[in-house]
């Protein structure tokens, strides 16, 4: 039992030996699985174990948590037959602390502390008992410990920011704060910020300059991906610039131009597969539709324009949220174009969906399980448009495909938004917070995905990530 | 790290024009502030802010006193002196050009006065100036009250108010001082029709830190930029730049579009210096494609793009009451010296340094030193009563006098029996024996006769005007 616990215990064992070696010297037997509470109680045990054969034991019991009074009763009955050889006693206790162990295993396995109260080394009795009667800060389980770790992992570090670019020190603190938000705008602030990298960049004496490039450049990704903010779509945009193609010998000025030659053509690139996924748009949407759409997406914007320009006419709902104004956004830009629209919170979308004919959602990647990634939100009505019959679309390019697959809502490489409680029910001992920028919407959900080069079946993602065409040469795997 | 990102330059010639009574001998820049001099404290906060390097700007007669006294203070910060001749009598603005000669920086600026103390980090600055992609970012904090006493005559000085207008996303919209205004301040048309809702504030002051984009840096220091002072002048003509219509975000497709939202004016009747500015001020293509793209809108209602299309923003932070100070007026001066001698808030302002209450060098007689902070080599005699008073060092206080709330400065001499309360002694004065003074102001160098009692005056061997 001793191994399987292994990595966990150690830190409690050495605590418990340490313990136990403080109170008499047979220490190493005594290997308890631990909560905070039973921290209070284990020493006192080990204390009272190691008193056990002897005789002389009046004072311990006297301060024992409850828990301890099943070995007390115990104690009694063997204080009676103290002729037993101290081995028999010892081996007696360690049966029933086995069986006590086990029993509590999987409670402690449930109930585990998260880091922060976790691990004061408690060293003397005295400093635990204080650790007791702090106000006691319930512990985190399940959902709320893993939102914890999030936060925590996407918690502002600021540390190093050192050799990196003022541009991406910008574009860091304008994605962290929301104040950039949708993969493509991601994609051109990348692009601005090396391009700024890129003209700022002075190569090394001696140094082959391919090799040095691409580590700057890595670099400053790097600090991005530090932060969480690296996603498929940034991913495909810097390996499209083929920095460790550069030939070896190129001069500086050469590099710099080639690169941001590149830069230009991704931009374009961009701005073409937009227009592509306008035209392949037309053929779902007919004239007079009702169309739904969730929250911002610069696509979908752009597609809606090019068809009204075009002169078909239809209708919109946008869905809004209530944590982020990107519905408002695109209301007030759809509404300036002169199309008809009507704005909902996404409590409302069951009330509308009967009369939309389809539901546009932007994508922010497609997983190779075929599910989209949007904001969130985008399964809500992915769901409530299924149940009603009414077909959706997922709007995304090729670029965005992406090799990951998860299930359901995600923590993995999910971004959390700013928080959205007032600061009193912040406090509040049992509240945790946790708001998501990103949500899966599953294969089930989707009718078709509209791409750039064609509209795709949603089964079709892995056969267009696995295609040899040159296109997706850039689909090599990510992280 | 903040190097790489950001220039910084300290404008240390001000002459102290608004408190001559005590800049008369004395750089403002040195004037001590809790037995520090005043420079000291923004080049603590850029040091503990993670900056490396400072450009200090000073005047050359009075570069050698500054260079001593800032070398003294052991900084890890490199200095850097840049010095401008008094006798040209340069504005902020020109004394930047002079600066920037040195180089062009690829950079953007900071610009900041040596008579600003904060406790705020600089952090939530420079993230919103980042993130916003601001063209110039300022510092505000609330104005100490008016009601706070100070040293010498009661005049009725007029206050030197700054008017700021903002919207409700802290957007800098104008900056203009109230003296440049008779009776009525107006406010352009253009600016309500735009935002529908402007706050204006009367009690925050400047704390003259900017943090400036590159491009309007450059613009402040070409020649096109004929205006000297640069809060005067040259910034309220940026922030107004921010509603000219050439300020327009302009997208390849939507050229066509952008009569419909703004108020039929051609961009030739522009002013001239506008044009000049916006020649400076280039368009960042690829900025304006992502804001195109950007989810994110601060104002979601309106019918224009982020930001409300403008290509120049600025942006004002506006720091929590009692944080910060601008050591430009003798009300401010007295003000901030009484704040620092508490020790809450001497942790708050000078953070690197722990506070030494009374210096190990001035013996132990039996005093009664209460909340005060006493300097170098100050010799105290015995009975003395100090309450609330900072004392420079090398003073010479004799028995049985009383100090309360003063600012005593270097290498006073005050004989026995003498009771002050209130004052503000500079550099090397004599006060002879049994004084009573209140309120008042003794110039430096200058002997009060023994047994005078005096209030709220200002004592001074020059006969200076009141007003």
């Amino acid at each position: 039992m001793d191994v399987t616990k292994g990595a966990e215990m150690s830190r409690e064992d050495i605590k418990a030996a340490r313990q136990a070696k403080k109170a008499a010297k047979k220490s190493k037997e005594n290997k308890k699985p631990e909560q905070k509470e039973e921290k209070t109680i284990v020493p006192k045990e080990k204390a009272q174990e190691q008193a056990q054969p002897k005789p002389a034991v009046v004072k311990e019991p006297v301060q024992k948590a409850p828990v301890e009074k099943i070995e007390e009763t115990g104690s009694t009955d063997k204080g009676k037959v103290q002729q037993k050889s101290s081995k028999e006693l010892k081996e007696e206790r360690r049966l029933k602390q086995e069986a006590q162990r086990a029993a509590k295993a999987q409670k402690a396995e449930q109930a585990k502390a998260p880091p922060v109260i976790e691990a004061k080394p408690s060293k003397s009795v005295k400093a635990v008992t204080e650790n007791v009667n702090k106000p006691a800060k319930p512990m985190l389980t399940g959902l709320a410990r893993t939102i914890a770790t999030m936060a925590r992992e996407c918690a502002r570090i600021d540390c190093n920011p050192d050799g990196v670019h003022p541009a991406f020190l910008q574009l860091e603190a304008r994605m962290q704060s929301r104040l950039l938000e949708g993969s493509t705008a991601r994609v051109v602030g990348l692009m601005r910020a090396l391009r700024s990298v890129i003209n700022d960049y002075k190569v090394p004496e001696n140094v082959a300059i391919t090799r040095d490039l691409v580590e700057h450049v890595e670099k400053q990704v790097a600090y991005l991906r530090g932060r969480r903010l690296m996603s498929v779509a940034l991913d495909h945009a810097i390996k499209s610039l083929r920095l460790n193609t550069l030939a070896y010998d190129v001069s500086e000025q050469e590099a710099k131009v080639t690169v941001n030659a590149a830069i230009d053509a991704y931009i374009n690139k961009i701005e073409q597969d937009m227009q592509s996924v306008a035209l392949n748009l037309a053929h779902k949407v007919k004239d007079g539709a009702l169309l739904a759409v969730y929250s911002y997406s610069c696509l979908i914007m752009n597609a809606l324009k090019q068809l009204f320009k075009t002169g078909k006419r239809f209708r919109v709902v946008v869905v809004g949220s209530n944590t982020h104004n990107g519905g408002m956004t695109m209301l007030s830009q759809l509404s300036d174009l002169g199309v008809e629209c009507t704005y909902l919170l996404i409590n409302q979308v069951n009330f509308i969906m009967p009369r939309v004919q389809l539901v546009l959602l932007g994508a922010e990647s497609m997983l190779a399980n075929c599910s989209m990634v949007g904001p969130a939100g985008s399964a809500q009505i992915a769901c409530v448009a299924n149940s009603q019959g009414v077909p959706v679309y997922a709007c995304c390019e090729t670029s965005k495909f992406s090799y990951d697959s998860h299930q359901g809502s995600f923590f993995k490489q999910n971004e959390l938004e700013p928080e959205f409680l007032a600061p009193q029910l912040k406090n509040m001992p049992y509240m945790s917070q946790c708001s998501l920028r990103c949500d899966v919407v599953p294969e089930r959900f989707i009718s078709a995905i509209i791409t750039e080069v064609t509209i795709l079946p949603c089964s079709s993602v892995p056969d267009v990530l696995h295609s040899p065409s040159s296109d997706t040469v850039l689909k090599s795997r990510t992280t | 790290m903040r190097s790489n990102e950001y220039r910084v330059i300290l404008l240390a010639a001000g002459s102290g024009s608004r408190m001559r009574d005590i800049t008369n001998n004395k750089p403002k820049c040195l004037l001590p502030v809790g037995n520090m001099p005043l420079i000291w404290y923004p080049l603590s906060l850029l040091e503990r802010e993670g900056f490396k390097e400072v450009n200090v700007i000073t005047l050359d007669v009075q570069h050698a006193e500054v260079k001593k006294a800032v070398d003294k203070l052991g900084l890890k910060l490199d200095v850097k002196f840049h010095t401008i001749r008094e006798s040209d009598d340069l504005g902020t603005a020109d004394a930047l050009k002079k600066v920037a000669i040195c180089g062009e920086w690829k950079e953007d600026v900071i610009v900041m006065g040596c008579d600003f103390i904060t406790d705020q980090s600089l952090d939530e600055m420079i993230k919103l100036h980042r993130t916003t992609g601001a063209g110039m970012s300022a510092f505000f904090f609330p104005s100490i009250p008016e009601s706070t006493s100070v040293p010498g005559p009661k005049s009725k000085i007029r206050t030197d108010r700054d008017l700021v207008v903002l919207d409700k996303h802290n957007r800098l919209l104008m900056l203009t001082s109230a003296m440049d205004h008779d009776e009525n301040m107006s406010v352009r048309m253009r600016i309500i029709k735009k935002l529908g809702r402007i706050d204006i504030k009367s009690r925050l002051t400047d704390g003259h830190f900017y943090i400036l984009d590159n491009r309007v840096w450059n613009f402040i220091i070409s020649e096109e930029n004929s205006d000297m002072s640069l809060k005067g002048e040259v910034l309220p003509f940026i922030i107004k730049q921010q509603f000219s219509h050439l300020n327009k975000v302009v997208h390849k497709e939507s050229k066509g579009e952008l009569k419909r939202l703004s108020v039929d004016i051609d961009d030739e009747q522009e002013t001239e210096e506008t044009h000049k500015f916006f020649k400076h001020f280039t368009v960042d293509e690829l900025q304006n494609l992502t804001d195109l793209y950007n989810g994110y809108n601060n104002h979601p209602d309106s019918s224009y793009g982020r930001y409300l299309d403008d290509r120049l923003r600025c942006f004002a932070i506006i720091a929590p009451s009692g944080s910060s100070f601008k050591v430009n007026t003798l009300a401010s001066y007295c003000e901030v010296n009484r704040q620092v001698l508490l020790a809450e808030n001497w942790e708050r302002f000078a953070k690197s340094k722990p506070l030494v209450r009374v210096d190990p060098s001035c013996g132990s007689k039996t005093r009664k030193i209460e909340s005060s902070l006493v300097g170098a080599n100050t010799q105290i005699g015995e009975g003395v009563k100090i309450e609330k008073c900072s004392i420079g060092s090398s003073c010479i206080i004799e028995q049985n006098v009383t100090l309360s709330g003063c600012i005593i400065m270097d290498g006073v001499t005050i004989k026995e029996g003498t009771v002050l309360t209130d004052c503000l002694i500079s550099d090397k004065a004599n006060i002879g024996t049994n004084c009573n003074l209140k309120s008042c102001l003794v110039d430096a160098k200058f002997s009060v006769p023994s047994i005078t009692e005096s209030s709220s005056k200002i004592l001074s061997g020059v006969l200076m005007s009141t007003e």
